[in-house]
């Protein structure tokens, strides 16, 4: 069981999405409980967001955020969904300059955020039900 | 503003009288006088002093209507017409009393599709859910327009009030798609108008697929934000269902930017329809009830609507929506666009509501107050409208609710603020009503012109038009309703 906070910023809304879409999925529990890293994703013209795993929790922060992370993570709007969508592949991105990464040489970081991020990006991409009134059953 | 004369409802004949007569016009189950009854009838969402009226009726048609306008003509009786009661402007509560005409109830039938002309003989009690359904159903191959609205209002009540809808920076206003309308005048005669006026009784059903070559009568009884006469049928035209449709969003960092979306995307006419709305709003739907604007995120989402015939049509509108957009940027505006189908997946699909429209938007029906100031806007003035419109939304500690729409190729604009509130919660309607007040000063003072219109907001509109205009609009009223029976109260009459 993994707890993943609301947000109430438009990232963190979106990242909050993203980031549930496996958490009843056993191997996704396992890969993301105490992993416990600061993990800042960046989408270009709009703002940063400080991804905390934190035991059984994930968490988001925009302000104040921390100096010292793990992973800080840019890149444009389009660049993201071109990788959600699968038309950039999230290595060619980095090489190609399109994702800038800071800690990229701390490879099992990286490899073990693109595995919990960009798989579970993946997943909600390629969601073909867009019936929104039958997904959300757990809300009011 | 000239003087009307003060009456006094039923001073010749006693309620129980009109409570029998109610009951041999439309049947002793078809009308009740019960306070339980009553009641939801006497308030809507808004925060429009709430009115009761005495009777409500259910009617089954024409014929039925034809004895009720005579006789309330006769008696000096107030009617109201009552479809689902969605308005946001109080404009079914009984201002004076008298009869609530619920046609929600049994006049609600889709009566005729003209799939050759292409129009829709709809009965006043249809709702948009309800034509959608059919035509989907029966007419896959066309389709009609739909308004920010939940599918369980009423199409014609929209229509005769020139609402907006979702493929209006190609239509413009509702009421420009009516080609026709049947209407009982306060002497109780039926008048048709349009092409469907050719018939000494009833009009062939598929004669109803022109408004014009004759003088548009139908200005006589549309717009009025009350009632000249009673509306039993509106034909609306639809129009080919596209093979292709896409949306775009296109988010803009700059408070005031997205204005030149509105005013530039819509004048390239390759759009159906631009609505904008600010940052708040979209995370209204996806359940962030008071929302506020973060430092970094964008001001202002809008939805381009592409459809074409081909995929060679679809790809030179997208070109062209992109390079106007690229050139919005160039010029330092700044603007990012994105599929909003693409989109939504990833940050949640409950925004997905404000796509498949007619939809019970949360934004919209999660509190129990609604209200707003909604209205024609020149779109040149949006800009300051916006600023303006933004501070005052800020003032008063109210999450900005601005929505916006681009018209008929952007000739003119909706500017439209809206506040949900907490309608039964003490201080609440005063709070939020003084918020819009000087929201709809701002407003008028630019140019804006409201619609579907509450009495307060009528009343700061007198005091700025041309005396002329105000004559000759009560005269038109007074001489098509002597005894001021329909709806009386809406514009101060």
């Amino acid at each position: 069981m993994i707890n993943i906070e609301k947000a109430d910023d438009l990232l963190g809304i979106s990242l909050n999405n993203i980031l549930s879409y496996r958490k009843k999925d056993k191997d996704y529990i396992k890969l993301v409980t105490n992993w416990n890293k600061k993990i800042i994703i960046e989408i270009e013209k709009f703002y940063a967001v400080e991804v905390i795993f934190d035991g059984n929790e994930i968490k988001f922060k925009i302000d104040n955020l921390d100096r010292k992370v793990d992973l800080k993570v840019k890149m444009s709007l389009d660049t993201l969904l071109d990788i959600a969508y699968e038309r950039l592949n999230p290595i060619n991105a980095v090489l190609k300059g399109k994702v800038k990464m800071k800690g990229v040489f701390k490879i099992g970081i990286v490899l073990k955020f693109l595995k919990i991020f960009v798989t579970s990006m993946k997943l909600v991409a390629s969601q073909s039900n867009l019936k929104y009134y039958e997904l959300n059953k757990e809300t009011r | 503003m000239t003087s009307i004369k003060e009456r006094k409802i039923y001073e010749n004949i006693t309620i129980e009288e009109v409570g029998a007569r109610l009951e041999e016009i439309f049947g002793a189950s078809n009308v009740s006088k019960k306070q339980v009854d009553l009641y939801p009838y006497s308030y809507d969402m808004t925060e429009s002093p709430a009115g009761m009226p005495d009777f409500i009726v259910i009617p089954e048609n024409k014929e039925q209507l034809v004895e009720l306008v005579k006789f309330c003509n006769d008696h000096v009786i107030p009617i109201v017409p009552y479809i689902s009661g969605n308005n946001v402007g109080g404009l079914t509560i009984p201002e004076r009393g008298g009869i609530i005409v619920d046609f929600g109830k049994k006049m609600n039938k889709i009566l005729y599709i003209d799939d050759n002309m292409m129009y829709a003989l709809l009965e006043p009690g249809v709702t948009f859910g309800q034509l959608e359904k059919y035509l989907e159903e029966n007419h896959p191959n066309l389709r009609y327009s739909y308004p920010f609205a939940p599918p369980y209002a009423g199409v014609v009540g929209n229509v005769i009030l020139s609402g907006m809808n979702n493929m209006s920076c190609k239509l413009g206003s509702m009421g420009d798609s009516i080609n026709g309308i049947e209407v009982i005048t306060a002497d109780g005669e039926i008048a048709r108008i349009g092409s469907c006026f050719y018939g000494k009784e009833e009009a062939d059903i598929k004669s109803w697929w022109s408004r014009y070559p004759m003088p548009d009568l139908m200005g006589i009884f549309i717009n009025w934000q009350g009632m000249t006469g009673l509306v039993t049928k509106c034909a609306v035209q639809l129009w080919p269902k596209p093979k292709y449709k896409k949306i775009y969003l296109a988010v803009t960092f700059g408070l005031t930017d997205v204005a030149s979306i509105i005013r530039e995307v819509g004048r390239t006419e390759v759009v159906d329809d631009i609505s904008a709305v600010s940052v708040e709003v979209v995370k209204m739907s996806v359940e962030v009830p008071e929302p506020t604007k973060f430092p970094g995120e964008p001001d202002f989402a809008a939805l381009l609507v592409i459809s074409a015939k081909t995929q060679k049509e679809f790809q030179a509108k997208k070109e062209i929506v992109e390079e106007t957009i690229d050139n919005l940027n160039k010029d330092g505006k700044n603007i990012i666009i994105a599929d909003v189908d693409e989109f939504s997946k990833l940050f949640s699909l409950r925004v997905r509501c404000y796509l498949d429209l007619p939809a019970a938007l949360l934004s919209l029906v999660e509190y129990s107050g609604l209200t707003w100031f909604g209205s024609y806007t020149p779109s040149h003035k949006l800009e300051e409208l916006i600023e303006k419109v933004d501070k005052v939304f800020h003032k008063h500690k109210i999450p900005s609710f601005i929505y916006m729409k681009s018209m008929k190729s952007s000739h003119y604009s909706i500017f439209r603020p809206i506040m949900r509130y907490k309608k039964f919660t003490e201080g609440e309607e005063e709070r939020y009503h003084a918020c819009l007040e000087e929201i709809a000063d701002i407003c008028i003072d630019l140019g804006c012109i409201p619609y579907k219109t509450p009495i307060w907001m009528t009343k700061k509109l007198r005091e700025r038009i041309n005396p002329g205009w105000l004559n000759l609009f009560e005269k038109i009223k007074n001489c098509l309703d002597p005894n001021n029976i329909f709806n009386p109260g809406r514009w101060n009459t």
